[in-house]
Formats: C-alpha cells, structure tokens, sequence
C-alpha cells in the first residue's frame, strides 16, 4: 500500500494505491490547496491536509497517534511507503542567453526545457534587441537559473564574453529572494571557462557543464540537462518553505514533477510498443511530452494556458483564430472581454453553451501552439541524437508522421472536464490534427506525476494503475495524408467486432464519427486510394485494432498536414457548424 | 458558506495592514512607532539608469587589450553625455580616433577580453508612500516598513498602474481641473475618457469597467490584465468589474461617493497568481453609509455573480445544495442558490461568485 502526493502550484493531490483482487489499484484520492506561499509558508502542510482527508476518504488509518504516517503497514494503520513529487513554487524558471539564436541558443532552451524547467526568456546576441533592451529584460525577470551559453569549442570567444559582461551589468536577483545568489550555468565554448569565472564570479554562483553544442551540427543537451536537473534539486526544490521537513518524511527522493510524468510514460511506452503523446494543459502552462521507449522529449509552454495565459494565446492566436472554431458568431470586442475576463478571474466555470464554446476554442488553440513549440524542440533535438544538423533532423521528422503517435493522452481542465467526451476528443483531434491512426484518452485525475514516483518504488504497481486507473479511453482518430479535391473519395474503412462488420467511405473535407458501443477493441481495415496515406504508405492498406472508448471511431478528412480551411468566411462557419454535427452520432458501427 | 469564495472589499472602516517595499536597497525615512499618512514618504531609493554597451575598441580600430591605455575615464567615474570617453592616436600620432560618451552616468565597467565599455546611466529616485493611515510596526533596513492603520478599502478586480495619491474626484462636467486628482467613474470608462484625463494630467482612476481594446489603445500596447506590474502607464487604473460593459456594483459606488474630496491611494497593479495582487484603493476610514448599513443588516452576506448572463448582479445566498448542479454548458458544480435583488432565484457555480467584504475588521 502506498500513499503518493503531488505538490502543484495551487493544489496538493494525494491517492492510495492498495491491492485489490490481486491487482494495484488507486482506491482513493483527495487534495487540498498548496501551502508554499504565504501565509502557510510549509509545503508539508498542504500535504499533510491532503494526507488527512485521504484518510477520512479511505476509512484507513494513516497517522499514528502522535500524527506520524505509520510505515510500513502494521495492524491494519499506515502505508508501506510515503512518496512525493513537487512542483510547487512555480517549478524550475529559467533564462537563457546565448550567441545565435537558431544555433546555441535553441540548443540551450532544449536542454533547459528538457531538464524540466520553464523558460521564461531566451536572450541572443542576434534576437534583435540592444543591449540596453537585453540588460532592462534581465533586470526585469527574476529566474532560479540562468542557463549561458555560446561558442562551439574552440570556437567564438569575444561576443560569449560579451554576453557575460551584459549578465554581469544586469545583475538580476534571484527568484529566491534579493540576498540569494543566482547560479549561472555555463555550458559553452569550454575554453571561456576561466574568463567566464572572471565576468561573473562577483555577482554569481557560476558552475561549468558540457557544451550544449560542442560543434555546429552536433548539440551534446544531456549534461547539460542532468546538471540543470541537479541545480533545481540543489538551490531551488530545497529552498522551497516546508521542504526540508517534507523531505524527512518521504521514502523515496521527491521528484520533480515534469520528470516523473516522463518516467512513467516512458515505462508505458516501453511496454505496450507505442509513441505516446501527452499534453496537460493549465492555466498558466502547457506542458506536451512525447515518449518513445527511453526517448523522452518534453516542452512546457509557459505563456500558453486557459487563464493566467490566456492572454497571451488571444495575442499569439488573435481574435479570428480563435473566432474559427465557433459556430456561433462573437464580435472580436466582446470575444476579447470575455477571454481577458478569463485572465483576470481564472478559477470560474462557463454556464452557457457559448462559454463553453469559446473556452475550448481558446484551447484548441493554446494546444495548437504548444504543439508547435514541442515540434520545434524535438526537432531540434533529433539533430542530437541522430548526429545530423537541426535542419536535416526536421525534415526526416517530418517524413515520418505518418502512423505517429499512436496514442495521445488529453488532460487538464479544460480537456478533463469538458462536459463531454466527444469534446475532449474533438479538441485533441483540431489542435494536433494527428495523421494515420491515433488513438485517444484523457487522464481525468491527473495522477500521471504520482506513477512516476510509484515507479522507482514498486515498478508493476505503477504500471498496474497506469493500465487500470490512469486513463479513460476516447476513441480513434483515422487522417489520411495526402491531397484531394473537396468530395473526392480519401479511403473506405472497415470496422469489425466478431461478426458484425460496417464499411464507411470517407471523402475529402469530411469529419465522420462512428458510434462503437459495446466493449472491447474493433479491428478497422484501412484502403487508402492512390496518394493517400494513413500510415502503410500511399495507396497502401492498413489494418489496425483500436479501443473505440466512449467516443467511437472518428474518420477526419479536413487535411494534413493542416486543415483545408474554407477561404470564405461564411464557408468557413459552414464547415465548423457541419464539423460540430459530426460529433453527433452518425451511421452505426457494429456491436 | 463553509467552501472558500473569492472576496472583494468595499469597507468604509477596516483594520488594515500593509508591508511597503522599495523594488531595490535604498533608505528608509521613518523609524518604528511613528505615525504616518497616506501620502507620507516612508522610503526612497536610487533605481539603476538605462545601461549602455559602447564598442570603443571596434570604434578606435584597437584590439580590446588596448583598450585600458585609451580610456580618458575609469570604472566608478562619473560621464557626461558627449564627453570624451576614449581616444587613439596612430601614425606617429597624426591621426587621433575619439569615441564620446554616448549618455551621461557612471562607468560601470570594461572588458579587455570585449573592448566594451558600459556605462548606467544616473539612477532615478523613486519615493515609496505610506498609502496607509496608521503607525510604522516594523522596519526593514535599505528595504521598506510594514504599516498598521485602518482605513476605507475598495478593492478592484484588475487595473494597471503605481502608486498614486490625490483627491477622490466624481467625473462630473467636462473643465474640472482633474490634475493630479483620481477620478471616479461608476460605469464603463471610454477611450476619449481616458485620453482627457492623462491629457489633464489626472493621477488615476477607478471605474466599473473598460473595454480591454479601449485600454490597449490608451497604453498603445497590448497588456496581460493577469500580470500588470511592469506595465507603464500615464494614468493608474482600477477596474472594479473587469472588462466589458458594467456598472460597478452598488457598495462599491457608495463607499467611493462617500469619499469623494478626500485624500486617497490608488494602486492599479495587478498579478493574479503567485502572491496575488490586485488594485485597491484606500482613504482615511470613515462613517457606513444608509445603504451599507441595510446591506449588513440582511444577515446573510451579499455576493456579486462574476461570470456569465448574469454578471454584476448583487444576492443573498438562500441555498447550498450538496449535489453538483449541471449547467446550461453542461459543466458540472458545486452551485449556491442565490435570490437576486429583483427576486429571481437561481443555481450559481460557487466558483462563479465573490463575497463582499463589508464589514469592519481585517
């Protein structure tokens, strides 16, 4: 038996995970608010309020009498271990600075992403911006971390000088307060090391890593990462109030929370054979990972959310983008009120129908776009690990999109607790727009985090909950690639389930969904015609089993890799409304 | 009510405390025990100047080890705009580059390694008030003072903006001298309003609501409402109902029009999370009015709906139904069942209501 709690930014979320028939199961759950801030100012008493209703919750006595969580278990009181994972305080925040933006400075965000940090700046010598603008940023951010980087080996010298001259004269405080020292981690030209102390060893706590990239077609992120990782456990995580207390009480180091949900997911990649995807989206942040065995890439996007972001997707998206995926017609004006008002008042819930509308529309959209940063940086670091130059990395990525992922995994308010699962499913489908056949579920609870931690413990009881507990299935989504004209027939699919078998057609700017009930997986059989492709190659048929979930199996043949949109504006609204309809039930599937 | 419930404050006497500090070390003028008002500069501080990075090596043609031997000033010393600041001569001394000083300020420093000079320019003093009634309990040294009084409260949901301290002023007829004033709009505050109050160079002002284009258009720049703190602004700003098209709620009004002639602080910041802060504005504390006396009296607190067809609307809560409601959205949640002044009864999300704070006290 095992208690696991998770330290958000605003929520501390606690579950037990207990036997039951033979099987790990998260029997319990329970949370309450986060206590990193004033006026608590102790970690260890939101997790302890969290602990105790889980106790009311299961009927299990944890603490002992002198308010001790009992380990291990003994006469029926307390857990076989007590774990813990953190993000509270705002996780890692980070700038970095580097000499060329699509160069060491992109390698710089990739590991400091990758080590589970938020970036909130990244600096160039070539960004565009003067000195004096560079310097007044500086000032203005108050990060755990600078990340300084520049120069290949050997390489430039003068202007990675610069740059540390330009941190030097900024001087920016610590997130941890004025009378902190800000560590400064340098991970460029390795010949700078010295000179680099000179420049900043008065103002900071400088440490050294790897060059994030060494040379100019080769980045070296994982020292760079396991370093950053280090530094957040080391200067940030501990001086979070409560959290040396909390740390005595934990069986198990407590984790940062980015990486835990990587080590699960990557353990469940690894055993069921498949690329996952996984977006979680907040208020403030979007986190996307994408896992491949031991490969884990992961983005936060820390300016795109549904509320305290929500500004910045309306700026990024703006008031059409947005505005496109409802059926209903909002003036810009009051579409921009209402979002802002969002902003402003994060934690209240939409009552009408056009609320609601709109707050997914700005979530497709806010997903839209940590989607686009994530293809960004995974891109990117396939230039790593494959050796070859970023450039080459991204189209060989590109060649492979087909087919992948295969199962992508929704969660966060908005696609949690949509009011109905087709519009959770609707949300991935127009904000990833997943090509070949993809499967789709949705973490309504979030415990992602807590498996991650389970997972250094009780490896089978982690994944036993990840299969049972964790994720509720959707459906499938079927996209082709490959262009055609409106109407034009894409692909006809068969849908099986021991006898019964229904074939649809699919044209060229539909959305079909094909109610599955019943339970257990259908086999769908594929045949693309020529030039269309859903993940076998073009013209070439594909037979896949899917669990339909409570959505079914939805046909999308709007385009990719983008959407065919209606240039028209009243075509396009059209083609939403005829969308929306799609996600009512249309021709029966099988039993 | 025993969920926790967004609170807003329309108090005409509270208890109030506050800790004021200066963004960087600077001097505190006021010592523990003393009595302070609410414009009362309590500390000041030097704010670092805009820096400049001035290539004088690349300028003089010298490699950046020669640069020491060029320079007419040192590090710590005081420039001039126009100043020379560096000179080489070469040929035998035919030829002499010069490189001026490009701002005035102080030399922060040079780099043998950059043949870079950087210069910040001549700080600015920036004063931290009191914005409190009341009497210095502690002090923090270089850094500001916590201050207890008590005071007039009304709090806004989001705004923009310092500091400010002037007289409460109802817009009335245009020709009013408004400068250095806070201006009181009940209702929505236009585009051109705005344009005439920093025109007639008004402290501040604090209205129902804006239309956020209207307000992005004054400041000439896109703004997030849920973090305003550096964003710079002729005019501080405090909306009580947000963005839209709204009345402020009645208290609201009624504490402002009772404070109207009076000193008072106005702050627009705004940072939704971490730590949160939002615009408030304070004044001497004062008699309750008719109006809230009759609200106090009701017994159940009045709340305001923030959220939906609704908006604005001032009830009581009649009901606290333990099931969660389902909405017209088809969101399920925990709902209160609030009477609306007009009589209406209806299912609000808990989340959807905030809690006037009208009361005495803390």
């Amino acid at each position: 038996m095992f208690a696991i709690t998770d330290c958000g930014s605003t929520t501390t979320k606690a579950i037990l995970v207990e036997k039951k028939d033979g099987v790990f199961r998260a029997t319990h759950r329970s949370h309450a608010p986060t206590t990193v801030e004033a006026p608590l100012e102790d970690i260890s008493i939101g997790v302890r309020q969290a602990m105790t209703d889980l106790q009311s919750a299961s009927g299990r006595p944890i603490f002992n009498d002198v308010g001790a969580i009992v380990r291990p278990v003994s006469a029926g009181r307390g857990v076989d271990a007590f774990l813990s994972t953190s993000s509270a305080g705002g996780g890692l925040q980070m700038a970095v600075i580097g000499l060329v933006g699509s160069l060491s400075t992109r390698a710089a965000r990739a590991a400091a992403l990758g080590a589970g940090a938020i970036v909130v700046d990244t600096l160039a010598f070539d960004d565009q911006r003067s000195p004096h603008e560079r310097i007044e940023r500086l000032r203005a951010l108050r990060p755990d971390i600078v990340l300084l980087v520049g120069g290949t080996d050997g390489g430039a010298e003068t202007q990675v000088v610069e740059l540390a001259e330009m941190l030097a004269a900024a001087s920016p405080s610590s997130r941890a307060g004025y009378s902190q020292r800000l560590p400064v981690l340098f991970a460029g030209n390795a010949a700078l090391r010295q000179t680099i102390n000179k420049s900043l060893g008065d103002h900071f706590d400088v440490f050294h890593e790897d060059n994030v990239l060494p040379q100019v077609d080769h980045q070296s992120l994982q020292a760079a990462r396991s370093r950053i990782h280090d530094l957040f456990l080391e200067h940030v995580m501990r001086r979070a109030p409560g959290f040396g207390s909390l740390s005595e009480t934990v069986d198990a180091p407590i984790l940062p929370t980015p990486f835990a949900v990587g080590r699960i997911l990557s353990a469940a990649s690894r055993l069921f054979h498949r690329t996952i995807t996984c977006v979680d989206i907040g208020g403030a942040t979007t986190d996307v990972f994408t896992v491949k065995g031991e490969q884990v890439e992961r983005t936060v996007s820390a300016n795109l959310g549904m509320s305290y972001s929500a500004a910045n997707v309306l700026r990024e998206a703006t008031t059409d983008g947005i505005a496109r995926w409802m059926t209903e017609a909002l003036p810009p004006r009051r579409l921009q009120d209402e979002i802002l008002g969002k902003a402003v008042r994060p934690t209240t819930l939409p009552v009408t129908a056009l609320e609601v509308s709109l707050e997914q529309a700005l979530a497709r959209e806010a997903l839209r776009l940590a989607l686009e940063a994530h293809r960004a940086f995974v891109q990117t670091d396939l230039g790593e690990r494959s050796g070859a130059a970023p450039g080459r990395a991204f189209a060989r990525a590109q060649e492979t999109t087909p087919g992948a992922p295969s199962l992508l995994i929704g969660s966060g308010g908005v696609l949690s607790h949509a009011p109905r699962p087709e519009q959770t499913a609707a949300m991935l489908i127009d904000a990833f727009l997943p090509t070949g056949v993809t499967e789709l579920a949705r973490d309504n609870f979030f415990i992602l985090p807590h498996l991650g931690a389970l997972l250094e413990v009780h490896p089978q009881a982690a994944v036993e909950v990840f299969e049972r507990d964790c994720l509720t299935p959707l459906g499938a989504c079927v996209a082709p690639l490959g262009s055609a004209k409106r109407q034009k027939k894409l692909l006809q699919v068969e849908l099986s389930r021991g006898s019964t078998r229904t074939a649809v057609e699919l044209r060229a700017g539909q959305l079909l969904r094909l109610e599955v009930p019943g339970d257990g997986p259908v086999r769908l059989r594929i045949s693309p015609e020529r030039g269309i492709d859903v993940g076998a190659g073009f013209g070439r048929r594909l037979e896949r089993w899917v669990d339909p979930g409570s959505v079914g199996v939805v046909l999308d043949g709007r385009g990719r890799p983008h959407i065919d949109w209606p240039t028209d504006p009243a075509a396009r609204r059209e083609a939403v409304i005829r969308w929306q309809d799609a996600w009512n039930p249309s021709p029966r599937a099988p039993q | 009510m025993k969920q926790t419930v967004s609170t807003f404050a329309a108090q005409p006497s509270r208890a109030l405390t506050r800790t004021r500090l200066l963004p960087v070390d600077g001097e505190v003028l006021v010592s523990k025990g003393d009595a302070v008002n609410i414009d009362t500069v309590v500390a000041r501080a030097r704010i670092p100047g805009r820096v400049e990075v001035v290539p004088v090596g690349a300028r003089l043609g010298i490699p950046p080890h020669e640069l020491e031997r060029s320079l007419a000033i040192r590090d710590g010393e005081p420039v001039e705009a126009g100043q020379l600041l560096a000179e080489h001569r070469g040929l035998w001394g035919l030829s002499r580059t010069r490189v001026l000083c490009p701002a005035s300020g102080v030399i922060l420093s040079h780099s043998a390694v950059t043949g870079t000079v950087i210069i910040e320019g001549h700080p600015t003093e920036q004063l931290l008030r009191a914005f409190v009634q009341g009497t210095v309990r502690r002090v923090f040294e270089k850094r500001g003072v916590v201050i207890e009084g008590a005071a007039a409260v009304v709090q806004a949901v989001v705004g923009v903006g310092p500091d400010v301290v002037g007289p409460l002023v109802k817009l009335g007829p245009q020709g009013n001298n408004l400068k250095g004033s806070v201006v009181f709009i009940p209702g929505r505050i236009k585009r051109e309003t705005l344009t005439l109050l920093a025109s007639q160079e008004a402290a501040g002002a604090v209205a129902g609501s804006v239309h956020s284009d209207d307000l992005m258009e004054f400041l000439g720049r896109s703004i997030d409402p849920a973090s305003t703190v550096d964003v710079e602004t002729p005019l501080t700003l405090a909306f009580t109902e947000g963005f839209g098209d709204y009345l402020m709620s009645k208290p609201l009004s009624a504490v402002l029009e009772s404070l109207s002639g009076r000193l008072v602080g106005l702050c627009g910041r705004t940072q939704v999370r971490a730590g949160a802060l939002r615009p408030e504005l304070v004044a001497a504390p004062r008699q309750t009015t008719p109006l809230e006396d009759s609200i106090n009296k009701e017994g159940a607190f009045p709340v305001r709906i923030v959220r939906g067809p609704d908006f604005g609307k001032l009830g009581r809560v009649v009901e606290e139904p333990r099931a969660p409601v389902i909405f017209e959205s088809g969101i399920g949640a925990l709902a209160y069942v609030l009477e609306l002044e007009d009589g209406r009864r209806l299912a609000v999300p808990r989340v959807n209501i905030e809690k006037m704070v009208l009361s005495k006290g803390q």
